[in-house]
């Protein structure tokens, strides 16, 4: 018996009849033959065969396939009821569709940044190992060469051990030279990852890496082709990077990436790979700036690998209490590195999204419940003719399932529609956009959640359908008087905790919305509108000295200063919102000299002069810098009001002198002036003490522009790239965005997670206004009969309203009492998000529940509306 | 209301014979339903006085597991009639079937008539 003979039963049986009737016909002309009239014939031939239908009947039971036979008739006639009642359907389906939907974009995005593998065939095996600061608990701080090679040298943990650094080079020889992220690692970097290159091969430690001399670069798939123009004969091409030379070793496969953000010098993912040497002079260096990644030995596990190195920084320090005083060492898993700031987050939305779910599930569990009422009759006479109750549970989960699964189908697709606009929401690097795709883990995903959800809101109509006694619905009249008692408690429980889990929501969302008011309402300590800003930085080899490079920066800020629209233009050492600053101890000139681990650690920046002026910092008393000083360094700094009263608390700062540690012979620099502070970190970090130096004093490799512009700062993009190419026609600009772009990038991430919570927020109320609505409205329509007769016997109007809509707002208001409790218990886990607000904001529960509380009492108004147009009359003469 | 699920197929000692005899009779070569069950009424010489329609749920099922295959074709009076035929495992199966059936009878012959020595 195929399927295919499961759908073609009626032309089987159709046939089988012929074959009996061939017979018929064939034993009645034997019959003949032997002499019988036609008629005697015929009966005669009949009663040899026997009874017809009954043979048939035994055939075609021979080809039904018992349990799967019945789902197949609950299907269709499941599918004939939801025809049959298409407003409850659709309602129900919209539900589903709208739960299982957004469920299933953001496991989407779950799957692809917490559950799908990393693309390292070793990652499991892979840490990153920090440095752990310990006076102000930086977990996660790059390390020196020194303490690397001491690391990579004494462990007994790790198979391998390779250094990372994340820089940005010039990649010149074209058309046009590119600025473009590189990162420097150790030869063994790849195979510790355990990838190979897709043309080519990775750094190979015997032959890469040993002298200066024969230096190899591996290409990332896109810059193969965006820059070699996917040339298949690129090996042994020579490359410019920073005006030195490399060779193309490899290609990696597309799509290969690997950075990690945390501290990296460059904020872009590399997509040229050099070969990291130790010379003999950096081998001793205990400044901090490599990252390090470790491949563990097969067998040991994280805390033993956490432990043994522990014990070995504890080693190091002995040795050289000097540098690794106050440093400890911290292993972080590969995976956690990479998705760690995600991963709270995507737990917190998947929460919310099936908090989503559950209130579909509740929603439809109502409706379904109502429905139920209504089909007591039905289910009552298929009971009263022997259908058994498992018969009728499974006969309704059925009709539950396939609305289930119709709602998931829609679900998908809806669900396909939300990862489009969570896509173009979402903002850079936060989640893996390529690897987001409904595939077939996504789908199982819906299937599950489907099958789950048709089963959560099926069960309660389910058992309750079985348990109608029949006769009782069968007994005309008293269908509209008598509604069950348990069955209401079901939908009046459901409807509560709908209420409750919308409230948690709300508030939920209500207190991120709060949040992120106050952290967009910040000021950041300078105006960032009509600012555009460009990185500049120069390759290693040119601009050696001092002078040129001040040179060039002075030149460059006439030209730009000379660009019709300019308002002003100066550059920055560190530009704010842009990520890192150096920091550093400082000393004040008079009093007693501090070991280095108790020096005030300030943030130390490079400006030209009016830089203060284009940003729109104030100065607050003394002067900035002028234009001599963009020359030649005079040994005077600018700092900013909290660094002043770091210092100096209550007195005069301007005149008095204090060593910044940076250089390397440091004299004491004199404070010229005051300006105001800075969130340099984004607007959620609080103020460091920051002091400016102006560009001579150090003179950085790189800079980033600032320009103040009349118009739209974009405008100026074309003649800016001008303006730097004409004086130095191998110099290119890079990161040319506004300064409101980095401002709201920087609460991006905020933003993201306020919006996608809003949006929940909103299905949530929503979904429960249709909740309430439905169950006044049903009450209203049971007890049609009920009010009726009330208003007959003299009941006025509108104390009946009341009463119908003061039930309603019991059901709510229990709702919310529940909700407010479980929100103070769960939006503590919001705390750490929050900003300036504390989880359980009295304003916003009081907002939040009065609103919810506003719109139930509007949706049970519009659902007892209809009692005004209840004829009494009408009502008793029906009975 | 739905039809009770199908109750399983017991291989009661009148199925199982009947089967054999089908089998057996189509070793012969193709028959309609009709044939078959004269071949069967006519071979036992009238003992075996079946309703010639329990006959056509027991080709369905033998079709059912594959040891019979039919074709509509013209019969000996050029009317459509539907033939069978023994497939290769029906042709299995009746030998395993026939051996049985001789054990079976064999069995039961042994308690009818006790061996005497």
């Amino acid at each position: 018996m195929s399927f295919k003979g499961l759908f073609q039963r009626r032309a089987r049986r159709h046939e089988s009849a012929l074959e009996l009737e061939a017979y018929l016909q064939r034993e009645t002309e034997e019959n003949i033959e032997r002499g019988m009239s036609p008629a005697e014939a015929r009966r005669a031939a009949h009663i040899k065969l026997g009874n017809v239908a009954n043979i048939l009947g035994d055939i075609s039971q021979q080809d039904s396939f018992g349990l799967f036979e019945t789902v197949w008739q609950d299907l269709r006639f499941g599918i004939r009821m939801l025809l049959k009642h298409r407003g409850f359907a659709i309602i129900s389906l919209l539900t589903l569709a709208i739960g299982i939907g957004a469920n299933t974009a953001i496991f989407t995005v779950v799957d692809a940044t917490l559950i799908r593998p990393l693309p390292y065939p070793n990652a499991n095996r892979t840490v990153m190992i920090w440095e752990h600061r310990l006076p102000d608990g930086e977990r996660q701080n790059v390390t020196s060469p020194a303490t690397f090679l001491n690391w990579q040298h004494d462990n007994t943990v790790f198979d391998q051990m390779a250094a990372i650094f994340n820089d940005s080079s010039i990649l010149s020889g074209g058309d046009t030279p590119e600025q473009i992220a590189t990162a420097s690692v150790s030869p063994n970097f790849f195979s510790i990852l355990g990838v190979n290159a897709a043309i080519g091969r990775v750094f190979v430690p015997a032959q890469d890496g040993n002298t200066d001399s024969n230096r190899a670069a591996v290409l990332s798939f896109e810059v193969w082709q965006r820059h070699f123009a996917s040339d298949p004969n690129v090996l042994g091409t020579q490359i410019t990077l920073d005006d030195k030379p490399y060779t193309v070793v490899g290609v990696m496969p597309r799509g290969f990436q690997f950075f990690v953000k945390q501290q990296s010098f460059s904020s872009k993912k590399p997509e040229i790979w050099t070969t990291w040497t130790f010379s003999p002079e950096t081998r001793a260096s205990h400044g901090r700036f490599l990252q390090a990644i470790g491949l563990l030995r097969p067998g040991v596990t994280l805390a033993q690998a956490q432990q043994s190195m522990l014990s070995l920084a504890s080693r190091l320090e002995a040795q050289d209490p000097a540098s690794m005083k106050n440093w400890s060492v911290n292993l972080v898993p590969l995976r956690s590195q990479l998705t760690g700031e995600v991963a709270q987050g995507l737990r917190l939305l998947l929460a919310a999204v099936g908090m989503v779910l559950l209130i579909a599930c509740a929603n439809v569990a109502t409706l379904n419940l109502a429905r139920a009422s209504t089909r007591r009759h039905e289910i009552a006479i298929r009971m009263a003719l022997g259908a058994s109750a498992k018969r009728v549970v499974r006969q309704v989960l059925t009709e539950s399932c396939l609305l289930a699964f119709t709602g998931g189908l829609a679900g998908f697709g809806l669900g396909y529609l939300c990862l489009n606009v969570l896509k173009s929401i979402a903002p850079a690097n936060l989640i893996p956009l390529e690897a987001m795709r409904l595939d077939f883990h996504v789908f199982a995903f819906a299937f599950a959640v489907s099958l789950l959800s048709g089963f959560l809101f099926g069960i309660i109509p389910a058992i309750d359908a079985a348990r109608t006694a029949p006769r009782e619905p069968l007994q005309e009249g008293s269908t509209a008087a008598r509604t069950g008692d348990s069955r209401g408690l079901a939908r009046r429980i459901l409807v509560v905790s709908e209420v409750a889990i919308a409230l948690v929501l709300l508030i939920g969302a209500g207190l991120l919305i709060r949040s992120f008011q106050r952290l967009v309402a910040v000021d950041p300590g300078f105006r960032a509108d009509h600012i555009l800003t460009a990185w500049v930085q120069f390759p290693n080899a040119r601009y050696q000295k001092d002078e040129q490079k001040s040179q060039f920066f002075a030149q460059l800020l006439d030209s730009i200063r000379a660009i019709p629209g300019v308002r002003s233009a100066s550059a920055d050492g560190f530009l704010p919102f842009a990520g890192i600053i150096a920091g550093t101890g400082v000393q004040v000139e008079g009093r007693p000299i501090l070991p280095i681990s108790q020096q005030p650690d300030v943030n130390v920046s490079l400006v030209e002069p009016q830089f203060f002026e284009t940003l729109g910092i104030p100065l607050i008393s003394g002067r900035t810098f002028n234009r001599s000083e963009a020359f030649q360094a005079t040994g005077n700094v600018v700092i900013s009001q909290s660094m002043a009263q770091m210092l100096w608390p209550g007195k005069n700062p301007l005149g008095k002198r204090v060593t910044i540690y940076m250089k390397r012979n440091n004299t004491p620099s004199t404070v010229i002036g005051v300006v105001g502070d800075v969130k340099h970190a984004g607007l959620a970090s609080p103020v460091k003490p920051t002091a400016y130096w102006s560009y001579p004093e150090l003179g950085f490799q790189f800079m980033t522009l600032v320009i103040r512009t009349d118009g739209d700062p974009r405008a100026l993009i074309p003649d800016l790239r001008q303006t730097v190419l004409r004086i130095d026609k191998n110099q290119p600009i890079a990161d040319v965005v506004p300064m409101e772009t980095l401002l709201s990038m920087s609460v991006a991430r905020t933003r993201f997670a306020t919006q996608v919570m809003a949006a929940f927020a909103s299905v949530a109320i929503l979904l429960a206004i249709i909740g309430i609505y439905g169950i006044i409205s049903y009450d209203v329509e049971q007890r049609t009969r009920e009010i009726g007769i009330r208003m007959a016997l003299g009941a006025q109007r509108n104390s009946v309203i009341h009463l119908v809509l003061s039930r309603g707002m019991v059901l709510s208001g229990l709702g919310i009492a529940f909700g407010i409790v479980a929100s103070l218990a769960l939006t503590r886990l919001l705390g750490s998000i929050l900003y300036e607000i504390r989880p359980n904001d009295p304003p916003t529960f009081v907002i939040v529940s009065g609103g919810l509380t506003t719109v139930a009492l509007c949706a049970g108004y519009l659902a007892v509306r209809r009692i005004s147009s209840i004829e009494p009359m009408s009502v008793l003469r029906r009975e | 209301m739905p039809k009770r699920a199908a109750p399983p197929l017991e291989a009661d000692l009148l199925q199982g014979t009947l089967d054999l005899l089908i089998l057996q009779t189509l070793l012969l070569g193709p028959a309609h339903g009709h044939t078959i069950a004269h071949v069967i009424e006519h071979r036992s010489d009238e003992v075996l006085q079946v309703e010639h329609g329990s006959l056509y749920p027991a080709l369905h099922r033998l079709q059912n597991r594959g040891w019979i295959s039919s074709e509509w074709g013209p019969s000996e009076n050029n009317r459509k009639a539907r033939f069978y035929r023994l497939t290769a495992a029906g042709r299995k199966q009746l030998t395993r079937q026939t051996s049985r059936w001789d054990e079976l009878v064999r069995a039961v012959n042994r308690v009818l008539k006790p061996v005497r020595e």
